[in-house]
């Protein structure tokens, strides 16, 4: 044997080893019948792993066993596959379109084109229905414990009442973003009348050790007729330290063109907006008495409606177009294209170039703060509520003691968020889909009987630290990110303010590795908040954020309802209203008022022209009053 | 000396040719497969691949006179005639859609078709070998990087403060973001300026190629007479390359309104779908954002091709007309 042979079967067994001990590393203790691809729309950012199937908890998920069709325990074996960020809906529509949702035996709803009640018509989404009681009971409690919820969480398909979908549920409300403001820029460089703030005083506020505000900060609604009439009608407690007006904010937003001056910063800007010159989702525009862009319900009047040619919707244009003229705006707010909605130009946002933005928890207090970024010395970033309007137009978008009213259309504040649904596939493949419902039904369960830990808490909170050594593996996520204590604490004697159960405090000051080290991703499962009270920051971030309640969204569960034909008429309207107004609107931000009022009367003109608008909202109102 | 035609022997050929008792198709085509079989099997995976990927699709066209549903696929959605059409027609948009295509594939034809032949032709007149390499060699370079990375460079050079809006401020226009303007036609000359930084080199290929078989004794006859550089340029290296630009030209002109659709798709913004959005990024949005309107989105893309087809087939009958020669 030459030496060429020699090194290619040694090359050849090192391969075949390498394979082998490849594949003999990830044991997979189920069996085929219980082995399950799911797919989820979301995943995580590669910093955390490439592949969701390294998540751990879903590792340690894939340890345990579950009953079956059989009624015996079965190990259960679940591979992820997700979607691409920005491409989740096209990858949902083909998988649909090519029959490739046969190779899934659970699929997130999220992105569908298609309601529910559609899928199901077409053979793809199961009908739980039968199922509920025996396999999902943990998930029934929850939707009897929440009537609000449970009556559109089922379909109605020829009359009766089907499950189709398996929604994510948050039994509290935790909100994860909202607008933000640089309070130690108002401390700085602020001036009221009444003689709070003192400017030039360097920010000295936040919370202190005992967990008490501390700062001298006075909005100047606070002195005013209106906000007396806030505070006796919306807010008792408002002692006027946050801004609740537009007014307030466009104080704000004055002192933030005075810092950008003083601070030398000639690449900021006092705020900016998403791409498109509003939010879809409401945030802002419900500020001026309506609801938001599109579809949304008038829970006084018990009716949906359509806020895109509304006097509301036209009085925050207006408005932005004055923010724009008087250089508060970005002016180039509409070319930040490829930006999520709370993520917008974080190059400037997170730099400490901008005095206000929308954001998630990440901007808070001083968590921007870092040596590279001088702008943000000394920065304490606080959440702000939806603001009202005592500004702008007249009559009923501008709050007065006759019009009184709250924003009402904007975005988080629902305890349903996302769902999924169990394909017909199993029907080929003969797998125990009754165990994957097992599976769900755990991470639906919210206490236990023998005080072991509830499977909600894997869904939502991760592992503890007995769990994690069972599924361990140098340079997995939990290695890596410090988390090898468990990404939650249980805590045993309740000392701490009745807290259980405690989230780990690398995870509080860092709220993106949550959603890695758990299974929140794989939708249908229930949320909860771990500890309520993490500290008074925290309360103060909730408090704001979930000051008004958000009455006016369509739930995903109720716009699922829509058959195939109008489920098809509602999406055409809804796209080419979006796609028209994110053309228009900017140009009338940006316009003179010439431009605003062309643009605005295009604008009226092709949403009526719309063919199908005024029959989706005879088809949304229809089913409101069917489900009431 | 003018070789004369042998006409007896070529008459005598006919005859023979005439003599030979004529076989059926399938005859004849078995004696061919038996005597070329080998070529067969070698012209077999082409064959399938233009049956599978260029004809089998053809079926889906039917989408675009039915109420496409995916659920219910190609057969068990209902026909609806030419209704998809009238949507698209009636569509606000579609009138914008098809100006800007029109606009960028004129300027495409034009301005982008003749940059890789003027290239081709000063490159031919480069007499310094290693320096003709170079320059040759550096031309090609944009053509292999992908168009992300070229969308992402030419972003930077746009943006306020990039390289080409600082040099374009020198000559008093407004230092901006450009890819942001949505006057016409600025974002056409961008579009257009891409294509040829990206294609005019490897576009320039084939005419070095043709320039470089012009016979010589062209070039030394006319140097004799006393012809420059340029005049050997424009009565020679021209008219020699002439019938080969025009065949380009005419495929071109084919597939003009197909193309840059991933360069379109990766630059423009919605505040400039004004001025940037073309057919094939109009029917991608159709198919693939929230409505998924398949119908429509079908109807859209044969509309596309009807008119490329119509205007191949004017191109090539013009070509036929002005040059003599065509390519069907």
């Amino acid at each position: 044997m030459n030496k060429f042979s020699t090194s290619l079967i040694i090359l050849l067994f090192s391969l075949s080893l390498f394979v082998l001990t490849s594949c003999m590393d990830e044991e997979i203790l189920a069996d085929a019948a219980h082995t399950y691809k799911i797919w989820l729309a979301n995943s995580e950012d590669s910093s955390y792993y490439s592949d969701y199937n390294e998540n751990v908890a879903l590792k340690y998920l894939n340890t345990l066993k579950f009953k079956g069709r059989d009624g015996k325990l079965h190990h259960v074996h679940i591979e992820v596959e997700t979607g691409i960020t920005g491409e989740q809906e096209k990858f949902f529509n083909t998988m649909i379109a090519t029959g490739g949702w046969k190779e899934y035996d659970y699929i997130d709803y999220s992105f569908s084109s298609y309601s529910v009640t559609e899928l199901y018509e077409a053979g793809i989404a199961l009908d739980l229905t039968d199922y509920m009681e025996e396999w999902l009971p943990n998930y029934m409690n929850w939707l009897q414990a929440n009537p609000d919820y449970a009556r559109t969480a089922a379909n109605i398909v020829n009359g009766e009442r089907r499950y189709l979908t398996l929604y994510s549920y948050h039994d509290d409300v935790e909100n994860w973003g909202g607008f933000v403001y640089r309070r130690d820029w108002v401390l700085k460089y602020g001036k009221h009348p009444e003689g709070s703030p003192k400017a030039g005083q360097p920010f000295t506020g936040g919370f202190d050790e005992n967990g008490t505000w501390n700062d001298d900060i006075t909005f100047p609604s606070y002195y005013t007729e209106l906000g007396q009439i806030y505070k006796e009608n919306i807010d008792p407690e408002w002692d006027g330290t946050c801004p609740v007006f537009i007014s307030d904010w466009e104080w704000m937003l004055d002192i933030f063109s005075t810092a950008l001056k003083e601070e030398g910063i000639t690449d900021g800007y006092c705020t900016t907006i998403y791409y498109p010159g509003y939010i879809g989702t409401g945030d802002l525009i419900s500020s001026f008495g309506g609801g938001g862009v599109m579809f949304y319900l008038d829970e006084e009047a018990n009716e949906i409606k359509f806020g895109g040619t509304s006097e509301a919707f036209n009085t925050y244009i207006k408005m932005m177009q004055i923010w724009y003229k008087k250089g508060w705006l970005d002016k180039k707010f509409a070319e930040h294209t490829s930006d999520i909605f709370y993520q917008v130009d974080m190059k400037t946002t997170h730099s400490g170039k901008a005095g206000m933005w929308y954001s998630n928890i990440s901007s808070l207090f001083n968590r921007l703060e870092k040596e590279i970024a001088p702008a943000t010395k000394g920065i304490y970033v606080v959440a702000a509520r939806q603001p009202i309007n005592d500004v702008y137009g007249e009559g009923k978008v501008k709050f007065s003691k006759d019009n009184i009213f709250t924003p009402k259309v904007f975005y988080n504040t629902s305890k349903e968020f996302s769902g999924g649904i169990f394909t017909t596939a199993f029907k080929e493949t003969g797998k125990d889909i009754e165990c994957l419902m097992s599976v769900l039904n755990f991470l639906n369960e919210w206490e236990t009987e023998d005080g072991s830990l509830p499977g909600y808490l894997l869904n939502f909170a991760g592992l503890t630290k007995e769990q994690y050594e069972t599924v361990a593996k140098p340079g997995d996520m939990y290695d890596r990110f410090g988390l090898t204590e468990g990404s939650y604490f249980v805590k045993e004697d309740y000392s701490d303010n009745g807290i259980k159960y405690k989230t780990n405090p690398i995870i509080g000051s860092n709220d993106a590795l949550r959603n890695p080290s758990t299974l929140n991703r794989i939708v249908g499962g229930l949320q909860g908040p771990l500890d309520k009270w993490k500290g008074e920051e925290d309360h103060q971030v909730q408090h704001e954020w979930g000051f008004y309640i958000n009455s006016g969204y369509l739930l995903r569960s109720f716009e699922g309802q829509l058959g195939s034909n109008i489920s098809k008429k509602r999406n055409s309207t809804f796209n080419d209203i979006e796609e028209y107004l994110e053309q228009h609107v900017p140009m009338m931000i940006k316009g003179d008022d010439a431009t605003f009022d062309r643009e605005w009367a295009n604008i009226k003109k092709y949403i009526n022209r719309l063919e199908y608008l005024e029959e989706v909202l005879e088809v949304y109102n229809q089913l409101l009053n069917d489900l009431s | 000396m003018v070789q004369k035609p042998n006409t007896e022997f070529q008459a005598k050929q006919a005859r023979l040719i005439h003599s030979i008792p004529k076989l059926s198709f399938g005859k004849r085509l078995k004696k061919d497969l038996k005597k070329n079989w080998v070529v067969y099997v070698i012209f077999l995976p082409v064959l399938l691949y233009v049956l599978l990927f260029n004809y089998a699709p053809l079926f889906g066209l039917v989408m675009a006179f039915q109420d496409f549903n995916v659920l219910k696929g190609v057969f068990g959605s209902s026909f609806n005639n030419f209704a998809n059409f009238k949507t698209l027609f009636f569509r606000d948009n579609f009138g914008i859609v098809l100006r800007n295509t029109a606009g960028m594939a004129l300027l495409n034809l034009t301005v982008g078709f003749i940059v890789p032949v003027i290239f081709a032709l000063l490159l031919s007149t480069i007499r310094h070998k290693r320096y003709k390499r170079v320059i040759q060699i550096s031309s090609y370079i944009p053509y292999f990087i992908s168009t992300v990375v070229v969308v992402a460079l030419w972003k930077e050079f746009l943006d306020e403060g990039g390289v080409i809006a600082n040099f374009l401020s020198w000559f008093g226009f407004r230092n901006q973001n450009w890819l942001a303007n949505n006057k016409v036609p600025v974002f056409w000359l961008i579009n257009t300026a891409i294509d040829i930084w990206v294609g005019f080199g490897y576009g320039a290929i084939i005419y070095c190629a043709a320039i470089a078989n012009v016979n010589p004794n062209l070039h030394e006859a006319a140097a004799i007479d006393g012809a420059g550089e340029w005049k050997r340029m424009w009565h020679v290296s021209i008219p020699s390359i002439i019938p080969l630009v025009v065949t380009m030209l005419t495929l071109r002109i084919g597939t003009v309104f197909l193309q840059g659709f991933d360069k379109v798709l990766l630059l423009y913004s919605p505040s400039i779908y004004s001025t940037a959005d073309c057919l094939t990024t109009y029917i991608y949005r159709i198919a693939f954002a929230g409505s998924a309107d398949y119908g429509v989105s079908t109807a859209a893309g044969l509309f596309q091709s009807a008119i490329a087809t119509t205007l191949l087939i004017i191109s090539n009958y013009l070509n036929r007309k002005i040059t003599k020669s065509s390519l069907f």
